[in-house]
C-alpha cells in the first residue's frame, strides 16, 4: 500500500513557547493571583468569590489605551459596571523601566487624573499575572464571572484602531458580555481577538 | 520639456515625549509613472518610510498594532483600488508574532482616470492615511497627503517606483476544520517548498505565533494550523498568503502566493 504523506517538509516550529502562551479557558476556572495592589495589599481572585470581576490589562502610554481613556470610555465603563456585586482591577504587567510601569503613587495620580474608578489597580512587574492569563495586548479585558470560571476574554471592542473617532459606534463586547450575565444568559460572544499594544512583559 | 512629477511629502510628527523613541517617519505618495493616459490605469503608492526596527502593519497585523488605512479623496470619475499589500515580514517581538514592514514599505493602490481625462491637464489625488509605527512601543500617526499626476498620452515609468517582492496569484486550496485546527491541501503543482507558512489575510482565524506543520501529499502541500480559539463559527474559506521558499536556478528564493482555500 501507497504511503499517502510521503515526506515531511518541514515542521515549522517558531520556538514561540513562552510568557504570553498559555491563555486561559472560557468555560473553566479562571487562574487564581496573589498581586499587589497600589496600597501594598495582596489581592487574590479568591477574595472576591461570589462576585464578577473584570481585568483590564492598561498601560498608560499604548495609544490605544490612551484612545479609551481620552474619551472617557474605559472610565464610563467603570463606573457603569463596577459595583457591589462586580470588581474591576486595572493590572499593569510592564517591566520596571519598561512602558506603562508606574510606581503605586503614580498609578494612584493616573487614577485621579483620569477619573477611573477602578476597585484596584494590581502591579504585576514580574508579569506572573498576566502570563497566567494569557495577557497579550493592552487593552486586554478578562471576566470571571460569580463562580469563578472565565466568562470572556479578548478585545472592549470591534474597532482595533488607535482612533478616538472609533469608540462611538463601536460593539463594546465587554458590555455585551456583562449585559448577558446580569440578564443570567451564556456570554454569546466569549472570546474576540484582543488588539493593541503588546504587553511590556520583562524577557 | 516634461513637467517634473510633483510628490507632496510630509513629516507625520506625533506628539513628542521627553525620552521617548520616535519613528522619524515619513509618509508621501508616490507614482509609479510619470503621469497616465486618459481610460488608463497608474499605480499610486503610500511609501512609508521609518528608521530601522520601527515597523508598520499589514492587512492582517498579527498579535498587536493596527493596518495602514488609506482614504482617497478623488476627482469625478477618478477610481482608486484597495491596497495591493506587499508581502509582508514575520517579525518576532518578544513573545508575540506580528506581520509587517520593518523600515520601509510602498503600498500601492491602482488609479484609473476617466477616458475625458486631457493631455496637459493633471490629476489631483489626495489621500488620508492612517499607520500605526511601533519599535517595542507604538505611535499612531495620521497624514493628509497629495500628488499631482499629470494627464499625458505616454506615461512613463518613474526610478522611485521600488522593486518590491511580488505576490503571486492563486493557488487553490480544500479546507478541512475540526475544534483545535484548520488543514489546507494546497495545490502547488508539485513546486518544492521550504519552510512555508500560511498567513491568514484576516485575524482571529490561525493565531499569528502558532506553528504550522507542514506535510507533502502527492503534489500537494499539506499544512496543519491551529484554529483561533475565538473562532467558533465554521469557516466556508480561508485566504492568506502562503509565504515559503523554493529554489531557482540552484539559489533558495522566497515565494509568496496568494492561497484560497474552499471547503
Amino acid at each position: 500500500m501507497r504511503t499517502l504523506f510521503a515526506s515531511t517538509i518541514v515542521a515549522l516550529s517558531l520556538g514561540l513557547a513562552g510568557a504570553a502562551g498559555a491563555a486561559p479557558t472560557v468555560g473553566a476556572e479562571a487562574p487564581d493571583f496573589a498581586v499587589k495592589d497600589t496600597a501594598g495589599k495582596l489581592r487574590t481572585l479568591s477574595e472576591f468569590k461570589g462576585k464578577t470581576v473584570i481585568l483590564e490589562w492598561t498601560n498608560h502610554e499604548c495609544p490605544y489605551v490612551v484612545k479609551h481613556y481620552s474619551t472617557g470610555n474605559m472610565q464610563n465603563l467603570q463606573k457603569s459596571l463596577a459595583g457591589e456585586q462586580v470588581a474591576w482591577l486595572s493590572v499593569i504587567s510592564s517591566a520596571p523601566g519598561a512602558q506603562g510601569a508606574v510606581s503605586p503613587a503614580q498609578a494612584d495620580e493616573l487614577t485621579r487624573s483620569r477619573g477611573a474608578s477602578p476597585t484596584a489597580v494590581l502591579l504585576d512587574p514580574e508579569g506572573k499575572m498576566g502570563q497566567a492569563y494569557g495577557a497579550r495586548n493592552t487593552p486586554h479585558m478578562y471576566i470571571i464571572a460569580a463562580d469563578s470560571k472565565l466568562a470572556y476574554m479578548g478585545a472592549i471592542d470591534d474597532k482595533p484602531s488607535t482612533r478616538r473617532d472609533d469608540v462611538k459606534g463601536a460593539k463594546n463586547y465587554v458590555l455585551a458580555a456583562m449585559d448577558e450575565i446580569k440578564a443570567g444568559k451564556p456570554v454569546s460572544t466569549p472570546r474576540t481577538t484582543a488588539y493593541g499594544c503588546t504587553v511590556k512583559y520583562a524577557y | 520639456m516634461r513637467a517634473a512629477l510633483a510628490l507632496f511629502c510630509l513629516l507625520a510628527a506625533p506628539a513628542l515625549a521627553d525620552g521617548v523613541p520616535q519613528p522619524n517617519m515619513r509618509a508621501e505618495l508616490r507614482a509609479e509613472a510619470d503621469g497616465v493616459a486618459p481610460g488608463q490605469a497608474v499605480r499610486v503608492g503610500l511609501h512609508l518610510k521609518s528608521d530601522q526596527g520601527w515597523h508598520t502593519y499589514w492587512r492582517n497585523p498579527g498579535d498587536a498594532g493596527s493596518p495602514t488605512e488609506i482614504n482617497w479623496t478623488l476627482p469625478p470619475g477618478v477610481a482608486a483600488g484597495p491596497i495591493e499589500w506587499p508581502v509582508p515580514q514575520v517579525i518576532k517581538e518578544g513573545d508575540v508574532v506580528i506581520f509587517g514592514y520593518d523600515g520601509e514599505v510602498l503600498l500601492p493602490s491602482t488609479i484609473r482616470v476617466p477616458a475625458t481625462a486631457k493631455p496637459g491637464e493633471a490629476v489631483s489625488l489626495k489621500a488620508t492615511v492612517y499607520y500605526v509605527v511601533c519599535r517595542e512601543i507604538c505611535i499612531p500617526g495620521d497624514a493628509e497627503l497629495s500628488l499631482s499626476l499629470p494627464v499625458t498620452a505616454t506615461p512613463r515609468r518613474t526610478e522611485t517606483w521600488p522593486r518590491q517582492p511580488s505576490v503571486q496569484p492563486g493557488w487553490s486550496a480544500r479546507l478541512v476544520q475540526d475544534d483545535k485546527t484548520i488543514t489546507l491541501t494546497i495545490d502547488t503543482a508539485g513546486e518544492a517548498l521550504s519552510e512555508p507558512r500560511f498567513l491568514p489575510y484576516a485575524p482571529g482565524q490561525v493565531p499569528p505565533d502558532a506553528p504550522q506543520a507542514a506535510t507533502r501529499q502527492d503534489k500537494r502541500l499539506v499544512l496543519r494550523l491551529a484554529r483561533a480559539p475565538e473562532l467558533r463559527q465554521e469557516l466556508q474559506r480561508l485566504d492568506g498568503l502562503l509565504i515559503a521558499t523554493h529554489i531557482v536556478d540552484g539559489r533558495q528564493e522566497p515565494l509568496a502566493v496568494v492561497v484560497e482555500a474552499t471547503r
